[in-house]
């Protein structure tokens, strides 16, 4: 017992180790300096005027040295006589709107689609998007599939997808990023079809739902044999009394 | 020397908003402050570029630059050189002068890509909707943070974060790894509707497909 206890006791709490990474913060009320935040400890302070960083001990300044993170500010000066960058703001009129779309025509609404990716050249991608396209399956499911086309070398193909030169490579991920399926080679619209049905079953969208509940959906409701059967045994269970054994 | 940080905000309370205890708008990297919240277009360094002006009368050209950036993002890759191609007119942007220019422009590239743009102060779910479909958004910005600017400035930048607790900018005066400016939404909404501005523009084209796992 007194080892268990001895061994109950011997409780290690290894501290949360996820100090946050120094970080540069500027403040209206200091113009002209940037303060340097460890987690929520100050560690420092860089003059944009004098470039010099000082190391703070208990808010105390200490003598000049390097800082351990680079001010974005080192060894230029805060623009100052140039107010315009390039907006024209008498032009700006309020309420102006314009656009080949209109907002709320659910352009904006493709963030839960799911995502198709063809990894190939542009021409030999945009080959196997069209067969995707002509695809009545596809067709079907257009608006909730988002198809793109990326060449191998792009920047967004080097975002950990596995993509060669040597061949096209499709991805379908959810929303999120997941992958639900992946293949390293073409082999026509139908198949890619049904991989998709595959890892989402769920992808039919003559079977979603309608929530609205209408007058006429009741009466189909009541019409139905199977209901009206179900309705009358429960209406002999509710009325036929039940026998009382003495 | 005991009293040098009076002026300086007080030093980190326990609870609180992260704006609460700190009250500032800091740079940073794709992650905010928070250290979990991240950019909703993640533009890679390669991809960002900084503004110039007009070579025909030196005027900014911080609209069309952060329209550019904003159409690498959403991989539309033919209209790479759409900035420059604008640098070559008088520079200055508003939006009737957006809508010209970018009709031209594909007119002469063969592309019709749809883009919307609106001069909405009040606007706000609109340009959250941008942001929370990954896509970035260009918005009108009127500085004074003490972190890029002093003063105000008339100026375009690419929202690329809009969330309950943060809004992220990309700056094209500053468009280093660590140079994106982190803010709360009370901190940014001001300075997007300051000056006649509350002017948002976006690409409908869809964002790059995010990152793999499995």
């Amino acid at each position: 017992m007194s080892k268990l206890l001895l061994a109950l006791g011997l409780l290690i709490a290894l501290p949360a180790l996820g100090s946050a990474s120094p970080a540069w913060f500027a403040y209206e009320s200091r113009p002209g300096f940037l303060f340097l935040y460890e987690g929520d400890r100050l560690i420092g302070q860089y003059d944009l005027a004098s470039h010099v960083y000082r190391p703070l001990v208990n808010r105390v300044p200490q003598d000049p040295c390097e800082p351990p993170v680079p001010p974005p500010h080192a060894g230029r000066s805060l623009p100052d006589e140039t107010t315009n960058y390039g907006v024209l703001s008498g032009q700006v009129i309020p309420g102006y709107r314009s656009g080949g779309v209109q907002a709320g025509d659910g352009v904006l609404n493709d963030g839960s689609n799911v995502r198709l990716t063809i990894f190939a050249p542009l021409d030999r991608g945009g080959q196997i998007q069209s067969e995707i396209a002509a695809l009545p399956e596809f067709q079907a499911v257009a608006s909730r599939l988002t198809v793109q086309v990326i060449p191998p070398d792009h920047w967004a193909a080097r975002c950990g997808f596995q993509t060669s030169p040597a061949h096209p490579t499709i991805y379908i991920q959810n929303p999120d990023g997941r992958v639900l399926h992946r293949q390293d080679d073409w082999t026509g619209a139908p198949a890619l079809f049904a991989a998709l049905r595959r890892v989402r079953p769920d992808y039919q969208p003559t079977n979603d739902p309608d929530g609205r509940i209408s007058s006429v959906d009741l009466m189909k409701l009541f019409a139905n044999p199977i209901v009206l059967a179900g309705l009358g045994l429960l209406a002999l269970i509710v009325l036929i009394p039940s026998r009382k054994v003495a | 020397m005991a009293g040098y940080f009076q002026a300086v905000p007080p030093q980190p309370v326990e609870s609180g908003s992260f704006q609460e205890i700190f009250g500032a708008i800091s740079l940073g990297g794709g992650i905010a402050p928070d250290g979990h919240t991240e950019v909703a277009a993640d533009l890679p360094v390669s991809e960002r570029f900084p503004n110039i002006g007009s070579r025909v009368d030196g005027a900014g050209m911080c609209v069309m630059t952060s329209i550019e950036m904003a159409a690498r993002w959403q991989l539309l890759d033919p209209l790479r050189g759409l900035r420059d191609w604008c640098a070559r007119q008088a520079g200055g942007g508003y939006p009737e002068k957006v809508e010209r220019q970018l009709n031209s422009f594909q007119a002469e590239r063969h592309t019709s890509y749809g883009f919307v743009q609106w001069v909405q102060p009040n606007d706000v779910a609109g340009l959250r909707a941008i942001l929370a479909s990954g896509r970035i958004a260009c918005v009108t910005y009127a500085g004074h943070d003490s972190v890029h600017y002093r003063q105000s400035i008339s100026h375009m930048v690419c929202c690329v974060a809009f969330t309950d607790s943060w809004v992220c900018i990309l700056d094209n005066n500053y468009v280093g790894e660590r140079e994106l400016v982190w803010m709360a939404p009370s901190d940014f909404l001001p300075r997007w509707r300051e000056g006649g501005g509350g002017w948002a523009f976006y690409w409908t084209a869809p964002p790059p497909p995010p990152p793999p796992f499995n």
